[in-house]
């Protein structure tokens, strides 16, 4: 009769684990792009939530539509779902597979060639040479100010590489993100 | 005609041929600097010509087997006794030197191959040569310690040379970026003009003290070619 009981518990706890796995992996978030006729949605949320999307917009022909159109269709069939989308504005599709990023010391950024020079400068200086030179910048803190999906909007705003600068002296820390226009449609997790 | 004469007749040929090759080759040979050795030469001389006074010196006067401890007696000692591993340091330093500043090409071949970065590079291979060559500081120098220090700044010189290479070129691929290739003649001629400005670092710690104010400079550069002028002279660092 113990031994029953003890079984019993034993599958019982087995099936709870289970059961929260499960529930875990519909909660897990992702990140997925889907393409439209004059360039990419990228939508982020529980995973579950968004497959329905994709393939609601794959079944209502979405190839047809531009990327604010099938954005605007995903917030309003997806309400209350927790999914982000943000169109890019250039380009094809672009998931999170198409982001590198380099994070280096500024130094060794100057050295590699990923940054016009900058050491030694003050903040106002700094920006007026990396917005010179074609890049967008953030300062560090500003950067780690920023929610997920903050981060992913600032990096896929208008698909210039981005440099996040710690400050300018050479051991500060930088990290230099870059979107690759021609990465295929991908996921990730 | 047996087999081994017309074997012997083949090598005749055949020397006959390296021969005529290395004779027509020589003037080329002739022509290539052995620095080196003219590096070696030079020191030798130096210290022939400062040896007698200098160890009378650092004896008090007296030439004795054990002679008294004096300031930087160590480097006497390693300049009189050691000149085969000072100039094998030398020049490792100098092989070095030009690995760096070939891979620093390579990373930057794009900007390398434009004019400005080709003029550039040979500006600092140039610079190269100099910091290897020493028979100018060596026939000037009137004491060991000055042969000594002659010595170590060219050392110092050539390992921060593929540092400074590398933030030239930097600088010359975002001013390519800037100009769309064609930067004005005034601004590349301030680039040269820092391409060519060199450093003598007496030790590690001077060395990393003269390339970083070297780098502010080149952040004075583009900002100033930004529209932003550096504040209070922050970025015009004097050496």
């Amino acid at each position: 009769m113990r031994h029953t009981a003890t079984a019993l518990l034993i599958v019982c706890a087995l099936l709870a684990a289970c059961a929260r796995g499960a529930a875990a992996q519909q909660q897990q978030h992702i990140t997925l792009t889907i393409e439209a006729a004059d360039g990419a949605v990228l939508v982020r949320g529980p995973q579950a939530a968004v497959n329905e999307a994709r393939a609601a917009v794959d079944a209502a022909a979405a190839p047809a539509w531009t990327a604010e159109q099938a954005r605007a269709f995903i917030l309003s069939n997806f309400a209350g779902r927790g999914l982000d989308a943000l169109v890019f504005a250039e380009a094809s599709a672009q998931g999170g597979k198409g982001v590198s990023r380099v994070e280096t010391s500024l130094r060794r950024a100057l050295l590699l060639g990923l940054l016009p020079p900058v050491e030694g400068l003050p903040e106002d200086a700094a920006a007026a040479v990396l917005d010179a030179a074609g890049l967008r910048h953030i300062t560090r803190s500003d950067w780690d100010a920023l929610s997920g999906g903050g981060q992913y909007a600032a990096i896929a705003r208008d698909r210039r590489p981005l440099a996040v600068l710690a400050g300018t002296d050479p051991h500060d820390a930088a990290i230099i993100i870059y979107l690759d226009p021609d990465a295929k449609r991908g996921e990730t997790d | 005609m047996t087999r081994l004469a017309y074997g012997n007749m083949v090598q005749r040929a055949l020397a006959f041929a390296v021969l005529a090759v290395l004779t027509c080759a020589l003037p080329a040979f002739a022509q290539v600097r052995n620095i080196t050795g003219e590096n070696r030469a030079a020191l030798d001389q130096a210290i022939e010509r400062l040896q007698h006074t200098e160890l009378m010196r650092v004896t008090r006067g007296r030439v004795k087997s054990n002679p008294v401890m004096q300031p930087h007696f160590t480097i006497y000692q390693s300049v009189l006794q050691n000149r085969d591993l000072l100039l094998d340091r030398q020049l490792r330093d100098y092989a070095a030197a030009l690995g760096g500043m070939q891979r620093a090409s390579e990373d930057f071949s794009a900007f390398s191959a434009t004019p400005l970065g080709a003029r550039a590079t040979d500006v600092f291979y140039s610079r190269l040569v100099s910091a290897y060559l020493l028979d100018e500081e060596l026939e000037k120098a009137g004491t060991l310690w000055e042969v000594w220090t002659a010595l170590q700044i060219s050392g110092y010189r050539m390992q921060a040379l593929p540092v400074m290479f590398r933030m030239a070129l930097n600088a010359g691929r975002w001013l390519d970026s800037r100009y769309n290739g064609a930067p004005p003649a005034d601004i590349q001629d301030a680039f040269l003009a820092l391409c060519q400005e060199d450093v003598a670092p007496m030790n590690i710690f001077d060395e990393k003290d003269q390339v970083d104010a070297l780098s502010r400079r080149w952040s004075g550069f583009f900002a100033r070619i930004s529209g932003v002028a550096p504040a209070d002279g922050a970025t015009e660092d004097t050496q």
